[in-house]
């Protein structure tokens, strides 16, 4: 039951909402892409905000903690759900 | 006076190394020559008052496990595995005040090495100014070791560093946590929470990126920053070629008037003065191409740039990075082929350096120009568009299209790999050193002026030799046009180009054309000036007389498959040599050669066979 609940909450990052606060629950692809992205922060339990999603599957633009990076995901599957339910917006509120 | 300790300089990607490294060394740096490597190092020296330290500028990392060829090249001198770089005595990591947990877990897997460390902590200046603050003084000794803040572009810190890296440095003891990504940010995470107060983001750089970084106005402002870039180097790099060109004439003119035999005075003036002025009539472009880039990538533009022209060059199975090195390479495939050190992965810079020659270079312009001029109607297309215009942007955009395709069938085949995902990380906007600029600069014109400098004079040599030689007898009176053209007519160059002909008869060439062909692998432009010297007519820019000859001399199929295999061709000895020196192997430029030319050759008879 807690699981199905679980799943349906969750969500690939790209199909996260911008400007909203979201929890890291999977990184997952071949060890050396996903290890790169779990270096560069993207871990397991890391909060982040997808500030920006840019057009034709291109890259997002991510805010982590106080660093913001440009991210391509390519085979690496991230998975996310959402931290709180906040209903303002964060965009830029970060410190 | 030398304590012959060597160290290697580390740190993640973006913490200010490269700047440091300039700091620290000025311009006592060149390539390490190191045998079989494929991403050439630099070595540099530090001078202290205790004696000289090697400092080897090692490819940024982010741990122990690579994901790339630069990566395993640092990972495994470090662990003193690697093949023909030796194990350094020292480390000397750069972290970044203002991106210190990603630094520290890089710290927390060195530390397992058993190697001294030494750490300069950068970017204090940009912390301060966001109203934050570190203790690095009581983090050095939680860890254990030496922290020396330093603002590399002015300068501050630097002796401090240079007098530590002189002394015995201690290794530092491994902290107790697990061997993960996770464990090892968790407990960056608990140091920096208490000796690190983080700078608010600065409201300027959150307040640019949202236009810099926006899909829409971002791209705007990235096609004109774009715009500004191309039209500089065209506009700021002619003044200066025509500076160097006409020095150079001058100077061949000089000679002429010299009292010596005629032989050895057209040796000196067009073998030797012509190919040191071959040679120095690359720099401007070299120059501004470069000043222009490390401006971009200083003020932390290029970051942005890159990231917005990311999923454009993902079609052709290149990245962001990968822009800036080809759309300089319109300009010269030099500084291009040189820029393309900014892209951090192995086989994207491949790709990209193996597409950069097939951009129409400012070389090919004046061959393009002269072709067009002779064998293309002065007509206009719809009543509006020039058909001589059209055809040459035509020429642009299928170099363009056929540069790009090579890089994607060659990211397909032989450098297939796991596609490394591209991340890029937005650091500060800021102003750009002037010193570390001037650095960048200096070491950028020496590599290319040490690594070309023999084969442009040899082959400037060897040029003179076929093309002087033996020498016609020139009747009284004769204009010095015409000298020239009966020299030609009778030179060994003539005899070659004559042997050679039938290979390229397929292609509508005649023995002229060939020796043209021939001796632009100099520089193509060489093209105008053969032809000149072929038809006895002056080369002048604007009315020359060749101009007005041409017409009959190429035909319309001629002009055409001529046109084409300048498109193909890699005709450019600098190129080649720049591409070996960059890629410290002679597979890619050999390989980049052989597609190029059984390119050019089929599409030029191909041409021929369907205009003729």
């Amino acid at each position: 039951m807690l699981n199905h609940f679980k799943t349906t909450m969750t969500i690939p990052l790209q199909k996260a909402q911008t400007g909203r606060m979201y929890k890291v629950v999977t990184v997952s692809g071949t060890d050396v892409q996903a290890q790169r992205i779990r270096e560069l922060g993207v871990v397991l339990g890391a909060e982040l905000i997808v500030l920006r999603r840019h057009p034709f599957g291109g890259p997002l633009e991510i805010q982590l903690a106080t660093r913001k990076i440009g991210i391509r995901l390519g085979s690496v599957h991230v998975v996310v759900e959402p931290v709180a339910e906040n209903p303002e917006p964060l965009q830029g509120s970060v410190h | 006076m030398t304590s012959g300790k060597t160290v290697a300089l580390v740190g993640t990607p973006n913490v200010g190394k490269s700047t440091l490294f300039n700091a620290l060394t000025g311009l006592r740096q060149r390539v390490g020559n190191f045998p079989g490597v494929t991403v050439e190092p630099m070595v540099g020296t530090v001078v202290t008052p205790e004696g000289s330290i090697n400092l080897i500028d090692l490819p940024g990392v982010y741990s122990l496990d690579p994901a790339s060829e630069d990566e395993r090249l640092t990972i495994e001198t470090l662990q003193g595995k690697h093949h023909s770089i030796p194990r350094p005595d020292a480390v000397l990591l750069v972290i970044s005040s203002v991106d210190l947990e990603k630094c520290l877990a890089l710290y927390a897997a060195l530390s397992s090495l058993n190697i001294p460390v030494l750490c300069c902590l950068t970017m204090v200046d940009a912390l301060k100014a966001g109203g934050g603050m570190i203790d690095d003084i009581g983090m050095g000794h939680e860890l254990g070791v030496t922290i020396i803040p330093v603002v590399g572009s002015k300068g501050l810190g630097i002796q401090d560093v240079k007098h530590a890296l002189a002394q015995p440095l201690r290794i530092p003891r491994a902290p107790d946590i697990g061997d993960s990504v996770e464990s090892r940010l968790k407990w960056a995470q608990g140091l920096v929470s208490r000796f690190v107060k983080p700078a608010a983001e600065r409201a300027l750089t959150r307040w640019l990126d949202k236009i810099l970084l926006h899909p829409v106005w971002g791209t705007l402002v990235f096609i004109s920053v774009m715009y500004f870039f191309f039209q500089s180097i065209f506009a700021w790099a002619e003044p200066l070629m025509e500076l160097v060109e006409n020095s150079f004439g001058w100077l061949q003119t000089w000679v002429g008037t010299m009292d010596m035999h005629p032989l050895l005075a057209s040796f000196l003036s067009n073998g030797i003065i012509g190919g040191v002025g071959s040679l120095l009539v690359f720099l401007p472009q070299i120059l501004i191409l470069n000043l222009l880039i490390t401006i971009l990538e200083e003020s932390g533009y290029l970051a942005r740039g890159a990231f917005l022209v990311d999923r454009a060059m993902g079609v052709f199975g290149l990245q962001g990075r990968s822009f800036i090195p080809l759309l300089g390479s319109f300009a010269c495939a030099i500084p291009g082929i040189m820029a393309a050190r900014v892209i951090p992965s192995y086989r994207d810079r491949i790709a990209t350096i193996m597409a950069a020659p097939l951009m129409t270079c400012s070389a090919r312009l004046p061959v393009y120009v002269l072709i067009i001029a002779a064998v293309i109607p002065n007509t206009t297309i719809a009543g509006v568009f020039s058909l001589q215009g059209t055809v040459l942007a035509g020429l642009y955009v299928l170099g363009a299209i056929s540069g790009l395709l090579i890089a994607l069938v060659l990211k397909r085949t032989a450098l297939r790999g796991s596609v490394v995902p591209f991340m890029i990380e937005f650091p500060e906007y800021r102003l750009p050193s002037l010193k570390n600029i001037g650095t960048v600069l200096f070491s950028r014109a020496r590599d290319f002026v040490v690594a070309t400098f023999t084969v442009i004079m040899g082959f400037s040599v060897v040029l003179w030799i076929f093309t002087q030689l033996p020498q016609a007898t020139i009747p009284e009176g004769t204009s010095e046009v015409q000298a020239q053209h009966i020299q030609l007519e009778q030179s060994y160059a003539a005899d070659i180009g004559k042997a050679i002909q039938p290979f390229f008869e397929p292609l509508g060439f005649d023995w002229r054309i060939t020796i043209g062909v021939l001796t632009s692998y100099g520089a193509r432009e060489t093209f105008v000036s053969t032809m000149g010297q072929m038809y006895a007519a002056d080369v002048a820019d604007t009315d020359s007389s060749l101009r007005s000859i041409l017409p009959e001399k190429f035909s319309l199929a001629t002009g055409l498959s001529l046109l084409v295999y300048y498109v193909y061709a890699l005709q450019c000895i600098s190129t080649i040599i720049v591409m070996r020196r960059e890629t410290a192997t002679w597979k890619w430029p050999a390989l980049a050669f052989a597609i190029t030319f059984v390119l050019a050759y089929a599409l030029s008879a191909l041409t021929y066979a369907l205009a003729g």
